[in-house]
């Protein structure tokens, strides 16, 4: 897998994302990650951590929109907590327009 | 020093979420080289340069971390003694039979008190592809991707990061080769057991057990170089460096395997001897520690750990 593109592609389908109901929108693409979608767009408002689905520094809330996941620790996010709407932005790919809101377990929570 | 007891780090068993994506960053981007798989679906790794049977220990799971970070030690007798001592100590140790690993003896466990588990073993096969013995090569075959020498270090994170200086030093007769301290005492400890800087080393943390990177060696600066290349024509992600650290003067770029455990290639860093003082930090200078060319620290040394 290459980074080819840098970003730079026209892509079909242009999602915008938020962080916060009232976050400036950033542009998503369903096979780009959410966190990944931020980062590009030089948008803040999600700790950026691992990026890999391990670490749950980026864990989220999904406030609206539909989104598909990929595989992501179960120390941040349950089976219950990611029917319930929360995940990691590094795993999270737009469907439609996306709000979330940032947050993260602090260390030490019991789960 | 002739080195008895504690020889080095041996082997780290690592949780990944993704086997297959694991096994292309270790094997192709680090440069590491399939030993074998077991059973239970494990796989075993190893560096070109290490002469023993496996370093790094791959099990997929729903989480990522650290399973356990092992020693080897120089002899089963020196086994069997660390045994009374880590007992005696206080710590509940647990043996795991030969074959519990291909090609690897006896072992025993114990957790220390920042969570994590820790072994000890002497028996292990030595590798098939291990470095030429009589009129070496430099390699046994050229080095391929990061070309990563060997498993060398790496650093926990924990509570009662005081109570695991006790152990390892007056236990496991490791040395403290730097530390930074904070109002609440150690903060974090670069510990020793050999020549070189740092064996393990461990920061305070108020979650147990948690893991913050393994290290791989390099040639040189060079190399750490072409590591940053391979990691962005991988869009591998990125967390710090390429630069060097005031702490072991290792020159470093840290980055992360697909499932978010962080690994480290670097080159450089000072010889340790068992009669040199403990270098010390402050708080305020822990910046120019971590990350000497930043001289602060990144958002994610303290808070990313898998």
């Amino acid at each position: 897998m290459t980074n080819g593109d840098g970003g730079l592609a026209v892509r079909a389908r242009n999602f915008q994302l938020r962080i916060g109901v009232d976050g400036t929108p950033f542009a998503g693409w369903p096979d780009r990650d959410l966190l990944a979608a931020m980062e590009a767009a030089g948008a803040k408002g999600v700790g950026v951590g691992c990026r890999g689905g391990g670490c749950g520094r980026c864990r989220v809330r999904v406030v609206s929109g539909e989104y598909t996941t990929g595989k992501m620790t179960r120390n941040h996010v349950s089976v219950e907590e990611e029917k319930n709407g929360y995940g990691l932005a590094c795993r999270i790919y737009p469907r439609s327009d996306l709000v979330v809101i940032w947050e993260p377990l602090q260390p030490g929570t019991p789960r | 020093m002739a080195m008895r007891g504690v020889l080095r780090p041996g082997f780290i068993q690592l949780r990944v979420l993704d086997m297959a994506a694991a096994l292309t960053h270790y094997i192709e981007r680090v440069g590491l080289e399939e030993v074998c798989r077991g059973a239970d679906g494990r796989v075993y790794l190893k560096a070109w340069d290490e002469f023993d049977h496996h370093s790094v220990i791959l099990r997929e799971a729903d989480t990522a971390g650290l399973d356990l970070f092992a020693f080897k030690v120089c002899s089963e007798d020196s086994l069997n003694s660390f045994k009374q001592r880590i007992t005696d100590w206080g710590l509940a140790v647990d043996e795991v039979p030969a074959g519990e690993q291909p090609g690897l003896g006896r072992r025993i466990g114990f957790t220390i008190p920042s969570g994590h588990r820790i072994e000890l073993y002497h028996e292990v096969e030595m590798s098939e592809a291990h470095p030429t013995i009589v009129n070496p090569m430099v390699w046994p075959k050229e080095p391929h991707g990061m070309g990563a020498i060997r498993f060398d270090h790496g650093l926990l994170y924990g509570p009662n990061i005081d109570k695991v200086e006790e152990f390892f030093t007056k236990v496991l007769d490791f040395s403290v080769a730097e530390r930074i301290n904070d109002d609440q005492g150690a903060m974090a400890l670069w510990l020793t057991v050999s020549i070189k800087a740092h064996d393990i080393a461990f920061v305070r943390y108020p979650e147990p057990a948690k893991f913050h990177h393994v290290a791989f060696l390099l040639e040189n600066w060079h190399e750490v170089g072409k590591a940053a290349d391979i990691i962005t024509h991988y869009n591998i992600s990125l967390d710090a460096g390429p630069t060097r650290h005031g702490i072991t003067r290792g020159q470093t770029i840290y980055f992360f395997d697909p499932s978010g455990n962080r690994n480290e290639v670097y080159a450089g860093g000072y010889a340790y001897y068992p009669d040199n003082p403990t270098r010390s930090w402050t708080m305020d200078q822990v910046g120019r520690g971590i990350f000497y060319y930043e001289r602060r620290l990144n958002e994610s040394f303290l808070s990313v750990v898998t």
